[in-house]
């Protein structure tokens, strides 16, 4: 099983004997991998059915 | 005045606004084409059931005209992100009705999944992009609440830290930290799943 985890320090603060180019190395991964799977996200874009839109549309514009 | 669908694209979402409120209801037509699968994918991740997804999505639209109707929308704030905290907020009464945090699911059917209409896609290449699909989505739902809340507001939404800071009630430090916390753990579902 993974874990997954979340610090009560987030990294984007800077921790006492931290150095300012480790953390600068890690946000550049973090960007450069999050560049890397923006395809795959953008995949699970969806859009609601033409029925939904048509129901809002109805309440929304008064004949 | 009628404006043709191309002029409506360039006004902006204030301005429509200011349109519809005027009587020009039909801008509410650009309004929604314009932001629809940002706040749609958003729910939808979140409540990862289509049906659900497209009940709260047309209840948050009512609501929108209703607010605007009654003139109770304030013009300093951004559309997109005011859409959002209603839909947010209706997101949260859902999981709060029904006593439970989200599961995960597999079964959503193919439809679903169909974004990219394929004709001549065989059997093999189709369940492999199905598969890939179902698995980043199982990986951003087996992220911690918080984490998966900035990730799907921030990519799918396109709000910006200090709006998703503002909607979720935390600093923009913490919203910053929790969407590198989701990247991160994004990036060790992935390796787990290459070695699997």
């Amino acid at each position: 099983m993974v874990k997954t985890s979340t610090s009560t320090n987030p990294p984007a603060l800077s921790k006492a004997g931290q150095t300012p180019a480790y953390r600068d190395v890690a946000q550049i991964e973090d960007e450069l991998f999050y560049d890397s799977i923006k395809p795959q996200l953008n995949q699970l874009i969806k859009a609601p059915s033409e029925a939904t839109i048509e129901l809002i549309l109805a309440h929304a514009i008064r004949k | 005045m009628l404006r043709t669908p191309m002029k409506l694209q360039q006004f902006s979402d204030q301005d429509l606004v200011r349109l519809y409120l005027n009587g020009e209801e039909s801008v509410i037509t650009e309004l929604l084409n314009r932001h629809k699968s940002k706040i749609y994918t958003s729910i939808y991740l979140l409540v990862k059931d289509q049906y659900l997804a497209e009940d709260i999505f047309q209840d948050t639209f009512v609501k929108v005209v209703n607010t605007l109707r009654g003139g109770k929308y304030n013009e300093e704030g951004k559309f997109l992100p005011w859409v959002m905290r209603i839909a947010h907020n209706l997101v949260i009464d859902h999981f709060r009705r029904e006593k439970r945090a989200p599961v995960i699911t597999s079964a959503d059917g193919t439809d679903i999944l169909n974004l990219i209409q394929i004709h001549e896609e065989s059997m093999e290449e189709r369940m492999l992009r199905e598969q890939t699909h179902a698995d980043l989505r199982a990986m951003i739902q087996l992220l911690p609440d918080e984490q998966k809340e900035v990730l799907i507001m921030r990519h799918y939404a396109d709000l910006s830290f200090k709006e998703i800071a503002d909607l979720t009630d935390v600093s923009i430090n913490t919203a910053l930290g929790r969407m590198r916390y989701a990247l991160s753990n994004l990036r060790k579902l992935m390796k787990v799943k290459e070695v699997s």
